[in-house]
């Protein structure tokens, strides 16, 4: 029996994933306030110094959105019970397409808040400039696709494991953190102006390395059977 | 017309980190057979349904699964897979989803039509925009059933499929069952009711503690 080809499934997991979270509300009900929150909060607590707000300001933006994105991509509703994944397995459901699907939505999920959380950041703490709106644009595209592979890539490793919840941020640190450094320069280059091109290049490179290790691991990490 | 070997095991295994789960299992299946698996609590019950389903891998042994096998290619075995299905113990649904969403998703990914006809025919076509996480664990089968409605998989395998089910609805098993078979396929069944359905079984597997047996209807 026939099914859909790979994109189509990439597709059907994608729509699965945002209309679960349409009904759940995760991502922009429980997430992005606390992402804003955190964002606002940090100015009381270090200090009214524009000049040094200014420069802390786009490091800040990217560490909210690598901990609050690494927790979107690794939510309770992105993992599913044995039996959905039997389920999905059985109407052959490629593995590689689950990962790409996963890594996807989630990463639409976190360009829709980054873009809200860019502005609430320029707000508080780089105001009067005229930022480079385009490279922002870009930088919150391939940063929130680079969050999306991780976190996917990651919950498909942890998945099933007792140790899941202390193993995750683990496996997410080292990883994270080019990521962290390559979006947070990025968006000091599109603050004054200048061109964010190297490091826009730098995560569409991690991207690309993150989508082809997850869609080469995705067949074996599926197959592992769970240890609890 | 002769039965056509759908399944065949030769000494196939399965252990996770060095438990024995399931030991030197020889068995085949054929269309047209009904199965009854029965055995104590974590006999292996289970893992026999999954291995059967391809979910597991066995880990000694030689199998063919409606002509997969071990060598199988990725491509082959999504394609042999859609033609098994498999009702386990937990209903598989997404629960922020509606029920006629649950049923939808599913055609989809197999590339069929949706239909509008299958909540309809498990009773619950006026609840069809009910969220699933709220249905009761009855409904929650029936809905697993509706996905059934307008296919007919060639491997059926029901595990506990009427815990949570009223006897209203048990006509429904019976009814996909009888199709299955009708078409060439086969089907087994975990169950620990003894009344009604299981009298369309047509043969006996035992297990326990990880070894199978065959016993007689």
């Amino acid at each position: 029996m026939k099914g859909p080809g790979l994109l189509p499934q990439v597709a059907w997991v994608i729509r699965k994933n945002l209309a679960i979270e349409r009904r759940s509300g995760e991502t922009f009900w429980m997430v992005t306030p606390f992402a804003a929150l955190a964002l606002m909060l940090a100015p009381l607590a270090i200090s009214t110094d524009t000049a040094l707000l200014r420069r802390i300001g786009p490091g800040m933006l990217w560490l909210v959105l690598v901990l609050f994105g690494l927790g979107v991509a690794l939510r309770p509703s992105a993992g599913e019970s044995r039996s959905v994944r039997d389920l999905a397995a059985l109407c052959g459901l490629d593995p590689a397409a689950r990962f790409l699907g996963n890594s996807l939505g989630a990463a639409i999920l976190l360009i829709a808040v980054t873009l809200i959380l860019t502005p609430v950041m320029i707000v508080l703490y780089a105001p009067g400039g005229n930022p480079a709106w385009g490279w922002l644009i870009l930088l919150a595209g391939t940063g929130a696709v680079s969050l999306g592979l991780l976190g996917s890539l990651i919950g498909a490793v942890v998945t099933g494991l007792r140790t899941r919840t202390s193993l995750a941020p683990l496996l997410a640190l080292p990883l994270a953190v080019p990521v962290l450094v390559a979006t947070t320069r990025g968006t000091e280059s599109a603050l004054s102006r200048r061109s964010s091109i190297s490091w826009v290049l730098l995560l569409v490179a991690m991207d690309l390395a993150l989508a082809v290790v997850g869609v080469l691991l995705a067949g074996t990490l599926d197959n592992t059977p769970p240890t609890d | 017309m002769a039965p056509t070997l759908l399944v065949r095991f030769t000494d196939v295994g399965f252990s996770v980190s060095g438990a024995v789960i399931l030991k030197e299992v020889n068995t085949a299946i054929r269309s047209g057979d009904i199965i009854g698996v029965s055995g104590p609590n974590g006999a292996g019950k289970t893992t026999l349904l999954r291995l059967l389903a391809t979910l597991h891998r066995p880990t000694s042994g030689t199998y063919t699964v409606l002509g997969m096998g071990p060598d199988s290619r990725p491509e082959q075995l999504a394609s042999g897979r859609r033609e098994i299905a498999l009702i386990g113990h937990t209903p598989a649904i997404w629960p922020e989803l509606t029920l006629r969403e649950n049923v939808d998703l599913v055609n989809r990914l197999l590339g069929l039509q949706p239909d509008e006809d299958s909540l309809e025919a498990v009773g619950l076509g006026k609840l069809a925009s009910l969220k699933a996480g709220h249905a009761s664990l009855g409904m929650q089968r029936r809905v697993e059933f509706a996905r059934l409605w307008n296919r007919t998989p060639r491997l059926l395998l029901l595990d506990e499929p009427l815990a949570g089910l009223d006897s209203a609805t048990r006509p429904l098993v019976e009814q996909i069952m009888d199709r299955v078979v009708g078409r060439g396929g086969a089907a087994a069944m975990v169950s620990h009711d003894t009344t009604g359905i299981t009298r369309l079984v047509n043969r006996r597997i035992t297990v326990s503690a990880g070894v199978v047996t065959e016993g007689t209807v």
